[in-house]
């Protein structure tokens, strides 16, 4: 199954060839702040397999500075059927992020615990910034299948026919604090793009539409614009002088993640980099 | 496996980006403006039991039972914290709910994929027979007034009907529309709102009607990182982790029992449906 099977099925049309390498859309973070180089291996800059389009001209545009991610590749291992199944019944590729729209002090390893994460948040510390939840699956055999747009498949998340995912968000505006969800039934639309994914750093970028409303711009959430949403995440330990504990001291240490292989191996979805 | 041909159909044709299937599916009624939307399913501990009982059942029995428990958060990645409730660990802005219910219903794969509901004056739906129902929230959370001090037992909500002997309904008639729009051998696909404006306990935190949205699978990928514990995990030396059976993702568990009765029984009519053989 490829990426441009899996969009004419879902009757897409993203670009189906790998594109050149995503230019630099950044201005601060994913620069050492103690090393005084640009980032050339990991964080922004990096160049990625695909090219995922610019944000719309009026959508509010969101960067992940801290982020607890994991993701999982997983392998339907048909032994185990009918006795009780861990895995989906197809390759599959999950990824689950929690994040904020900014570099929180504390280190997000600490801040996964209990879900504290978004507290500054909801509580009015931090106001105007934005909690981030997301939850993405898209089946396929390997990093082509997924790469690319994909629509939200309803929600329906661990589809065997094409990608899902659901998205929550929320920010304080001073007064209250307001959540918005993506919805099933088409009552919101939404498309996460994948520019890259290995187990060292996965890029992609999410654009949330309220479509035609009025499901998500009730009384006390009203939300409008499109959103887009754009994750960088390192793998943990990865980033140069960076400790992952230590998030106070540098500007650079924004994501906590890491990868799983479910009754498989990194060589098995990354066979290239057996000759490394 | 009729549920391995289902999905493989799945793909057969193609369809509307937010469309699950070829099969039939119920469209919900869409929120009203104030109504406030929560996802629910996110919760590490969330669990959702269903259990399928012949088909035509005699008088009295149960042919379908439901039963769930779950949050709008995601879960934290810390294993030690499966079992922690919201109740204990309040978080802002987010439900928990339990929802028990079975039904009589001749062939419920098909019947139930409706839109059932309950309001001041009207029958209970025969459909539904209820055996418990309760909501936690933090949704009107005011980190003013709660931040130090949760009262916690303000925001738990209980059910009784508006005809109630033992209870005021006035103080807790809470009305609420269940719409299952997804029947699947793997998978059930739910919108609960309820309505707790016209019940002066409940009014004060709960002052808008909640739209609950499941989407349960049975099809959940289990998988976590072996070890991993703040200040041990993020390290470099332990990057790549073992697999073992706690959850990182795949919070999402739907369980399903057939008690005499069959899957390919219960699931007769996707057959018909659709020509899968």
């Amino acid at each position: 199954m490829t990426r441009c099977a899996l969009a004419l099925a879902a009757l897409l049309v993203p670009g189906c060839t790998r594109d050149k390498p995503k230019p630099d859309p950044t201005t601060d973070g994913g620069t050492p702040a103690d090393g005084g180089t640009t980032t050339e291996t990991w964080g922004p800059g990096r160049p990625v397999s695909y090219t995922c389009p610019d944000p719309p001209d009026d959508a509010v545009r969101v960067r992940m500075g801290t982020a607890i991610a994991h993701q999982v590749f997983y392998e339907y291992n048909e032994n185990t059927w009918p006795v009780r199944v861990l895995t989906p019944r197809f390759p599959l590729y999950a990824l689950k992020v929690r994040g904020l729209s900014y570099t929180d002090p504390d280190s997000c390893a600490a801040l996964d615990v209990e879900n504290l994460y978004m507290l500054d948040v909801r509580n009015g510390v931090k106001l105007n910034e934005y909690d981030i939840e997301l939850l993405v699956t898209l089946p396929g055999t390997g990093v082509e299948d997924w790469l690319g747009e994909h629509g939200d498949g309803g929600g329906h998340l661990v589809r065997p026919d094409r990608g899902a995912h659901q998205l929550s968000f929320g920010y304080h505006d001073g007064t209250t604090y307001h959540w918005i969800d993506s919805l099933p039934y088409g009552w919101t639309r939404s498309t996460v793009c994948m520019g890259e994914i290995t187990p060292e750093f996965t890029y992609l970028t999410v654009l949330f539409d309220p479509a035609d409303g009025p499901y998500m711009t009730n009384h006390r959430n009203p939300w409008t614009r499109p959103l887009w949403l754009e994750i960088i995440l390192t793998a943990t330990g990865s980033e140069e002088k960076v400790d992952p504990m230590d998030c106070a001291s540098t500007a650079s240490c924004r994501s906590c993640f890491g990868t799983v292989y479910s009754a498989t191996t990194r060589e098995d979805w990354f066979p290239s980099e057996k000759t490394e | 496996m009729i549920a391995y041909l289902m999905l493989t159909a799945a793909g057969a044709t193609p369809l509307e980006d937010h469309i699950l299937d070829e099969y039939p599916w119920q469209e919900c009624s869409p929120p009203s403006d104030d109504t406030w939307i929560v996802r629910m399913g996110g919760r590490a501990w969330s669990s959702t039991s269903i259990s399928w009982f012949p088909q035509e059942p005699e008088p009295g029995d149960a042919s379908f039972g439901f039963e769930s428990v779950a949050g709008s958060y995601p879960a934290p990645t810390e294993p030690d914290d499966h079992y922690f409730l919201l109740s204990s660990i309040p978080l802002p802005y987010e439900a928990e709910m339990y929802w028990r219910f079975r039904s009589s219903l001749d062939h419920p794969s098909r019947s139930l994929q409706s839109e059932f509901s309950y309001g001041m004056g009207d029958e209970w739906p025969e459909e539904i027979v209820v055996n418990q129902q309760s909501l936690y929230h933090s949704l009107s959370y005011n980190a003013e007034e709660d931040a130090d001090a949760w009262p916690w037992d303000d925001y738990i909500v209980t059910f009784c009907n508006w005809d109630e002997v033992a209870y005021d309904p006035r103080e807790c008639f809470v009305g609420w529309t269940m719409c299952i729009s997804h029947l699947r051998p793997d998978r059930m696909v739910m919108a609960w709102t309820m309505d707790a404006t016209q019940a002066s306990e409940y009014r004060e935190h709960l002052p808008n009607p909640v739209m609950m949205v499941f989407d349960e699978m049975e099809q959940y990928g289990i998988a976590t990182l072996l070890n991993f514990k703040v200040g041990e995990a993020f390290t470099s030396e332990n990057l790549w982790y073992e697999v073992v059976y706690l959850t990182v993702f795949g919070d999402k568990a739907l369980s399903v029992y057939y008690s005499d009765t069959t899957e390919e029984e219960v699931w007769s009519h996707l057959h018909s449906d659709t020509g899968v053989q």
